[in-house]
């Protein structure tokens, strides 16, 4: 019962990773790539964590001792990861605006806030 | 059930490879730079399903150590496209 939810959970990461990885291929746009790759960093890594931290618990029905090992691991793995991957996605798109990567839209309606902002810098010095 | 952890492993193995195709034709550096940040996030997820496929969880604090380090290399190539660095 244990190895099959484990087996579940493993899939549906490989399937979200796939997924994530020809959307970073098929999309046309920058920003659009960005909502691509957050795919693998939100539930391929959830879900793997998932699988991991499901195995732990069939560890512990099990009566082994190994299971706080991997469980305390792999929560301490998550946490950082989904801490760190949302930084660097917003710092990624940030500095990608910042330096003349304009999207494929129709109304801009970040560049004006980026010009008044500048503006307030100018005059702040 | 190992040979699925396997299995898995491999095909992340290849994510990884098509990842590196959009670094070499990517049209921005931007995307070259989001490209090698979804490369750390598989190399995070082929630690942990290798922790799986061992029963070793030694591989998870690889896991996070180079979640933490491939996070600072991030943030330093992302000033660097800004163009904080003079």
């Amino acid at each position: 019962m244990i190895d099959i939810i484990v087996t579940v959970c493993v899939l549906i990461s490989l399937i979200f990773s796939i997924l994530g990885v020809i959307g970073l291929f098929r999309f046309p746009d920058f920003y659009t790539r960005i909502h691509a790759a957050g795919l693998v960093g939100s539930f391929g890594i959830l879900f793997m964590g998932a699988a991991v931290l499901i195995y732990a618990a069939g560890l512990f029905f099990s009566g082994e001792g190994a299971w706080l090992n991997f469980g305390a691991h792999i929560l301490i793995a998550l946490v950082v990861t989904v801490i760190t991957g949302t930084t660097s996605t917003h710092a990624i798109a940030r500095s990608a605006y910042r330096s003349g990567n304009r999207p494929d839209a129709k109304s801009d309606a970040l560049k004006d806030d980026i010009e008044s902002m500048k503006r307030r810098e100018e005059k702040k010095r | 059930m190992n040979d699925i952890f396997m299995i898995a492993a491999i095909i992340f193995v290849l994510l990884i490879f098509a990842c590196g195709v959009r670094i070499w034709r990517g049209p921005t550096n931007a995307d070259r730079m989001l490209a090698l940040d979804v490369i750390n996030i598989l190399v995070v997820i082929i630690m942990i399903t290798l922790s799986l496929w061992f029963k070793q969880p030694i591989f998870v604090d690889v896991a996070i150590v180079y979640a933490l380090l491939s996070f600072v290399g991030t943030l330093y190539v992302a000033k660097l496209i800004m163009g904080d660095l003079e």
